[in-house]
């Protein structure tokens, strides 16, 4: 009980700073208030026994299997409750003071109360369905915390990069979670065990696991985070970004059924760990070399969940939350002047400095050994190899820094206590946390290889000048380094220009402005999508039901060109009618299914998108929604009412948990998931699509303050009552679904 | 001169001169357009605003704030000998001119602007952010590391790297033409950008890489600073950014559209028009201010009494406008004589601490030569140890493959930081204080080496000045205090803003000690005595520090009465009770120096607007608000003007900088102020730029001048009233034709009263 007083009390936080009036501030000390006291129950929470507390909402039937909405209460979410309240509570004290010059500090720190709710619906989440509901609206609250200052246009473009990005992983989780739903009938993580096949599944919650924690390749949203104040970062990469890690824990008992996704897991983790380190060494400013630790940090924490040392995982995630929080929170003190190096003397050559380090270094292992030993600590030797580097580049600075015999030994010895503290800490974490017995994966020489492989990279290091300018290769590595491996501009070369391309031809041919070499590039592209689903149809016949098959691809097919077309449309209106034709065909999906809810969720659905395109429409009604060039200062930092509105309609369409959308959205990835899987691959890339489209959209028309005159337009009673009624009914209907669907049934 | 040799030089004018942040020194970014009236650069940069927008003081004369007469003054200073009609008509406009109808800029002009797109992305956000990044990370290399000479070349630099990237680049610069104006030219060329429009051009280039660019001029202008040596100029600027461009035209075989060269005539006089109604109601803003001041000291001027007697102390601060509110106080809580000058008292020098970093302990019109070095104390054997092992970890963390498994070592013990920094941050400081040790933190410790570096005729002759400058010849009082001044913040880049500006951003506290040591002296005593100054046996200088943010006098030697230390602490707790009725938040100001959120630590200089050059008597018993500069002065003892001159020249123009840098700040903050301090990024040694990429963020941030979207800060420009003859005052501007510019072109006002 005292846990979902928290989740409440929070939530109250949130509430108040919106509510209570800002004079005196009331509303500030309100929200303090409820935060001692959330700190006072987390604090019992930690000291009563883990019970198997549940906490069961059932929010929709679907035919054969209900979703259930589900929380609990382990030793795993204690800790982890603890340690988010903590964190929260010191950004939020931060944050106060430091927004006390901005006119919206009431909304950010709701905001930041929100982005805490969410991540406590994470941990306290008892099956994948709550947690992937709670791992959405982490996504949404932060996309509104990274455009706090949506006036600015880089800010927006962030938080776009980063909704995108994750929206990719989140639908992949949601395959995971239908897949779980077909194969097993729920989805708590214990009954994942008997999953059949646990490798995809874990493979798929993987890749939103990669989005989340900025793994290689999705890592290129991380650093472009830092248009968006202090206390949101800090928040971002002590607390929000570790989701992956906590979630991998999570589901240790499933990937112990999947050795070649743990093996997946671990080369990921090792490619971002060493990335991020790579890219971090050149980064010239404080807070996009913090962002580039976290990343190689996140790899870090992936690599040890891929060798199955989660509770060496948590432990880490934990650790680095705080430091990052702190270095985060303290990045304007970064500014004084470099001290210039002076060469005193020269005690050592290099060679006995690397022997020196070497032995000291080898015989603290050999005592950190026998120290495990007698304190039950047992980690992978990936782990304990990574741990020696520490130790060695630490003694390293040490030796080099050419101080007195005395200061080196003591601080040796300062090195040895640190060293067996931490093991001491990890040992005792090791034995409060879930079990997992990683000696099941086979320590294989490869593990000792690497470790030697890493160990002779770190005397290279030493030895040769790295960064040396005048050294072509050192030049290189520094080159590569500025500029990220190039990774984002594959991406756009790739994935965005054509995308971008094809949605331009599309839009000039609806618009008749094609000139004559272009209708063969058209042909082309309109051919490849023919053979294309000929082709698919033809690996469908396989499949029960041809001919609804058939119609699904062409639905499909449709959904795909609407989005591409909407995503490159010139005006709202253009981007409205597209997005209606999408929907459209989303809808015509779930009417010739052949299972029964299904078509009843499509009429669901079809009545949800009706109220929601009539509000966006009545918003657009007579009003000119040509990009102009208008400067209206953003001085409040607040949207007008109408633009408002308009992101609220446009973001109630992208299957956010909580409204409408989302049950449809489900509801036709499971009917499409039992018809076929390539399908259904294809009906997520087309919701992907539908997020860019409606976030491109917001940028354009909502946020780009200095192009729009729609903002100035008056807005009549009428219409208010329209947008509040279509927002309250898709809302009630997304939370409690079953009441409309028993209606639409009689 | 050829017209890119012109252009060149022009639009360097138009760019400022910016310190690195952690020795930044207020300045006017427009400096060297001063020898132009202030109407005369509005008119040059439009659409460039250097002023408020009409309505502000539209709004003021509605509430009466300015009267029709102040504006009628107004349009007599800037529009002398009008007729009576035309008068009536700038009156009329000035109310009326709506500034709807005002053409656009000419914003692409620039050659990427004009392109529009390029690959789906902005062509000119595509050129500009690909010459900043290159910037930061040649700059940051050269601060942060002591790399090899190669990379000190900026062009080098960028062609080494850069050329990887776009090997196509290759062949502009395939012919080895080592001028850079052959370079400049050819790409201008290649370009077609007409001849008349370099100017413009390069403004506009300017307009987009102003930090950056006045971040170089500041490293042309000073090449021997102890922080940085690297090769950099303007025209490698422009290369760098036109090259970009060259290379969006092989790609997009766009063509150049030159525009017009001028707006039309009809334009061209609305635009005049309105920088002219911009410049007459700025100084109808200032006026009331003014008028009122100028008044009462007239008024004043009757009631100065020579003072006779030794007051119970003497207390000599900075001029800075923060000790205008201690001086007031100290005052008024007993018999003391307090002075002003500048925050360096005389003693210029380099100042090198502990761990080797120097900075600069003098007004930045001054380059000292003189290098002291802080002795540290006693390196305990426990500090050495803390110090190394901090010097680790820090190293550890910047590595490849270290850092992961140290993040698990330590970054638990972090909370406990987190915790104390969060709730009990004045501890934190003092515990982190104590850890390490700093000496700079700690005063007490200020030790310097028995040899002050100091000849002793320069010693007296520094004194000498020092004491005749502000009036201070005879009635020595027992105890004389040298109050520097030193503001402590935490997590704040910009705290060196908030320091004393006389001694180059940094605390006082150095010159004050150098001050006192130097007039203690037994031998520079007599060296005064033969020049006329006789200080007394029983009179002591003592060493002090006004912390500006906590409020409080520091005296660094015990006092011999201690009813002082009483009435200092008064004199500070009223001061605390008033300026904290002008604080924007309620937060008590004792908090605010050791939190690490706080983005106000104090207001600084806010609404500073005038400096009074005259004794004390002139002013005791005004309150001035802390919005004045006091500058001591005693014309008796000036015969031949040398002081005043060097008043007028040093504190003055510095005063001005400050003045200045508040206003543009203010007026137009998207070019000249820094932005928004929650979104800084810092780029260690150099300064901050906000967010991800950004031009170098020059200026004061929005923090110190508005409050929640509400101006703290009133733009006014600087009014120096001087206590002194007027035929010395003209007789000084007549010599010094820079400053008589400043006065002519309406950048400051000089007021005389007459002894």
């Amino acid at each position: 009980m005292t846990v979902l007083c928290i989740l409440i009390m929070t939530l109250a936080a949130a509430l108040s700073l919106v509510v209570f009036p800002r004079k005196f501030e009331l509303n500030i000390k309100v929200a303090q208030f409820l935060w001692a006291v959330i700190c006072l129950l987390t604090l019992a929470a930690y000291y009563t026994l883990p019970t198997t507390w549940h906490w069961q909402y059932e929010f929709l039937t679907l035919a054969n299997f209900k979703l259930k909405f589900m929380l609990g209460f382990d030793a795993l979410s204690q800790v982890m409750l603890a340690v988010v309240v903590i964190i929260s509570f010191i950004i939020f004290q931060y944050a106060k003071r430091y927004l006390a010059s901005d006119v919206t500090r009431s909304r950010f720190l709701a905001q930041l109360c929100l982005v805490t709710v969410s991540v406590m619906l994470l941990i306290l989440a008892a099956n994948l369905l709550t947690a992937f509901i709670a791992w959405q609206l982490v996504g949404l609250n932060l996309y509104l915390l990274l455009n706090h200052y949506h006036y600015d246009l880089q800010a927006n473009r962030a938080a776009k990069k980063k909704f995108i990005i994750t929206r990719v992983g989140d639908l992949c989780f949601l395959m995971a979670i239908v897949l779980a739903y077909q194969q097993t009938g729920t989805s708590t993580f214990e009954s994942l065990l008997i999953s059949p096949h646990p490798e995809a599944i874990a493979l798929l919650i993987f890749i939103a696991v990669m989005t989340k924690s900025a793994q290689f390749p999705f890592h290129i949203w991380l650093a472009d985070t830092m248009e968006t104040p202090t206390p949101v970062s800090a928040l971002m990469h002590a607390g929000v970004i570790n989701a992956g890690g906590f979630l991998l824990t999570r589901i240790a008992s499933l990937l112990s059924k999947a050795p070649v996704t743990m093996e997946f897991i671990f080369i990921i983790g090792l490619l971002t760990a060493l990335l991020g380190s790579f890219f971090m060494l050149t980064q010239a400013d404080t807070k996009k070399k913090l962002a580039y630790s976290t990343m190689g940090q996140m790899g870090y924490m992936v690599m040890q969940c891929g060798l199955g040392a989660f509770p060496s995982a948590v432990f880490h995630l934990i650790a680095h939350g705080f430091l990052k929080a702190t270095l985060f929170l303290n990045a304007g003190s970064t500014l004084q002047f470099t001290p210039a190096t002076r060469n005193d003397s020269k005690p050592f050559s290099k060679v006995q400095l690397i022997l020196w380090t070497l032995i000291i270094s080898i015989s603290f292992m050999i005592i950190a050994s026998l120290f495990s030993a007698f304190i039950h600590l047992s980690l992978p030797i990936v782990i304990w190899g990574f741990i020696a580097l520490t130790v060695m580049q630490l003694l390293y600075r040490v030796f080099k820094a050419r101080a007195s015999l005395q200061t080196l030994i003591s601080s040796i010895l300062g090195i040895m206590i640190c060293f067996m503290l931490y093991l001491l800490v990890l040992a005792r974490f090791n034995t409060t946390l879930v079990h997992f017995d990683y000696t099941a994966f086979h320590i294989g020489s490869w593990q000792f290889i690497l470790i030697g492989v890493l160990i002779l990279g770190q005397l290279g290091i030493w030895c040769l000048p790295f960064y040396h300018k005048g050294l072509q290769c050192g030049q290189t590595l520094y080159y590569l380094s500025v500029r990220k491996l190039f990774i984002e501009e594959i991406y756009r070369c790739t994935l965005l220009y054509p995308l971008r391309r094809l949605g331009d031809l599309f839009n000039q041919v609806c618009h008749q402005k094609l000139s004559a070499y272009k209708i063969p590039k058209l042909l082309i592209v309109i051919m490849g999508f023919l053979i294309f689903s000929g082709i698919s149809n033809h690996f469908s016949i396989t499949s029960a039901a041809i001919t609804y098959t058939r119609l699904e691809w062409f639905f499909i097919c449709f959904l795909l060109l609407a989005g591409i077309i909407a995503n490159r449309a010139s005006t709202l209106s253009n981007i409205f009618i597209w997005i209606l034709i999408l929907e459209m065909s989303l809808i015509g999906i779930g009417l010739f299914d052949q299972s029964f809810i299904i078509q009843k969720v499509a009429l669901f659905h079809l009545i949800n998108m009706l109220l929601v395109m009539g509000m966006l429409a009545t918003l657009m009604l007579n009003r000119d929604v040509q990009p102009l060039p208008v400067n209206i200062p953003p001085a409040q930092n607040c949207l007008p009412w109408l633009m408002f509105y308009l992101s609220t309609g446009l973001l109630l369409l992208i299957g956010i948990p909580g409204t409408a959308s989302f049950i449809a959205e489900l509801s036709f990835l499971i009917a499409l998931m039992q018809a076929h899987l390539i399908l259904a691959i294809f009906y997520a890339s087309g919701m992907i699509l539908l997020s860019i489209v409606v976030l491109h959209a917001l940028q354009t028309y909502v946020f780009d303050y200095h192009f729009i005159s729609l903002a100035r337009s008056p807005i009549s009673p009428f219409t208010h009552i329209v947008c509040w009624g279509a927002i309250i009914i898709n809302i009630l209907n997304g939370m409690h679904p079953d009441a409309l669907l028993n209606l639409l049934s009689l | 001169m050829t017209a890119l040799t012109h252009a060149l030089t022009e639009a360097e004018k138009r760019l400022a001169c910016y310190w690195p942040l952690p020795a930044f020194i207020a300045s006017n970014p427009l400096w060297d357009m001063t020898e132009q009236s202030f109407l005369a650069v509005t008119q040059a940069l439009y659409p460039l605003s250097l002023a408020m927008p009409l309505d502000f003081y539209r709004q003021h004369y509605q509430k009466g704030l300015i009267t029709p007469k102040h504006l009628q003054q107004a349009i007599d200073q800037i529009l002398p000998s009008l007729e009576k009609n035309q008068q009536i008509y700038w009156h009329e406009q000035a109310l009326n001119f709506s500034a709807e109808h005002l053409p656009a800029s000419a914003s692409n002009i620039l050659w990427s602007a004009q392109l529009g797109e390029y690959q789906y992305q902005n062509a000119l956000e595509w050129v500009k952010s690909h010459c900043l990044q290159w910037l930061i990370q040649f700059f940051s290399e050269n601060m942060t590391t002591q790399s090899d000479p190669s990379c000190t070349h900026l062009l080098n630099f960028w062609h080494a790297l850069a050329l990887r990237e776009n090997p196509q680049l290759r062949e502009i610069f395939s012919s080895h033409e080592i001028d850079f104006h052959q370079q400049l030219q050819r790409l201008l060329k290649e370009l077609a950008i007409p001849e008349h429009l370099y100017l413009d051009y390069f403004t506009h280039i300017i307009w987009q890489l102003y930090g950056w660019g006045s971040f170089i001029k500041w490293l042309n202008t000073h090449p021997d600073n102890p922080w940085l040596s690297a090769n950099a100029n303007i025209e490698m600027l422009l290369i760098m950014w036109l090259s970009y461009e060259w290379l969006l035209k092989q790609r997009s075989h766009y063509i150049y559209q030159a525009p017009k060269a001028s707006f039309s005539s009809a334009k061209q006089s609305s635009i005049n028009t309105f920088c002219t109604l911009q410049c007459i109601w700025q100084t109808a803003f200032e006026l009331p201010y003014q008028n009122k001041i100028i008044e009462h000291l007239q008024q004043s001027k009757a009631h100065i009494l020579k003072r006779n007697s030794r007051p119970k102390a003497q207390a000599i601060f900075c001029i800075d406008t923060r000790s205008e509110g201690i001086r007031r106080h100290l005052e008024e809580t007993g018999d003391y004589q307090t002075f002003g000058f500048a925050g360096f008292f005389g003693f210029a020098f380099k100042l090198e601490h502990a761990c080797g970093q120097q900075s600069l302990q003098c007004p930045a019109l001054i380059n000292p030569n003189i290098i002291l070095k802080l002795q540290t104390q006693q390196a305990s054997f426990g500090l050495a140890t803390r110090k190394q092992f901090l010097n680790a970890y820090s190293q550890t963390k910047q590595s490849l493959l270290s850092p992961y498994a140290l993040f698990e070592m330590l970054g638990i013990w972090a909370l406990f930081k987190l915790i104390a920094k969060t709730f009990i941050p004045s501890k934190t400081l003092k515990w982190s204080d104590q850890l390490l040790n700093n000496p700079e933190l700690s005063n007490h410790s200020l030790n310097f080496d028995q040899n002050l570096g100091f000849s002793r005729e320069e010693a007296v002759e520094n004194a000498f000045f020092f004491l005749t400058a502000i009036g201070l010849t005879d009635n020595f009082a027992p105890t004389v205090l040298i109050c520097a001044h030193q503001s402590t913040s935490t997590n704040n880049p910009f705290a060196a803003t908030l320091d004393c500006g006389a001694c180059g951003g940094n605390s006082g506290i150095p010159n004050a000690w150098i001050a006192a040591q130097v007039l203690n002296d037994e031998n520079v005593r007599k060296a005064l005595n033969q020049k006329g100054i006789c200080i007394p046996q029983s009179t002591r200088f003592l060493p002090a520090c006004h912390h500006t943010t906590r409020d409080e006098i520091e005296v660094f030697t015990p006092l011999a009465d201690e009813s002082i230390q009483l009435d200092l602490e008064k004199a500070a707790l009223r001061l605390r009770e008033e300026k904290q009725k002008s604080l924007p938040t309620k937060r008590s100001i004792k908090g605010r120096e050791s939190d690490w959120s706080e983005l106000i630590p104090e207001l600084g200089l806010i609404n500073n607007r005038a400096i009074i050059i005259a004794p004390r008597s002139l002013t005791i018993g005004m309150d001035l608000e802390r919005q004045t500069f006091l500058h001591d002065y005693d014309p008796s003892l000036d015969h031949d003007g040398k002081i005043l001159t060097t008043i007028l020249t040093a504190p003055v123009v510095v005063a001005h900088w400050i003045n200045a840098q508040y206003y543009f700040s203010t007026v137009n903050p998207n070019q000249f102020g820094a932005g928004n301090k929650a979104i800084h990024n810092v780029i260690p040694g150099i300064g901050v730029m906000s967010g991800n990429l950004s031009d170098l963020k020059i200026g004061l941030p929005e923090q110190s001048i508005q409050f929640q979207g509400e101006l703290m800060h009133e733009p006014r420009r600087l009014l120096v009233v001087v206590y002194a003859k007027r035929k010395q005052v003209e007789a000084i501007l007549q010599e010094q034709p820079q400053l008589a510019s400043l006065i002519s072109g309406h950048w400051i006002r000089l007021e005389v009263i007459e002894p």
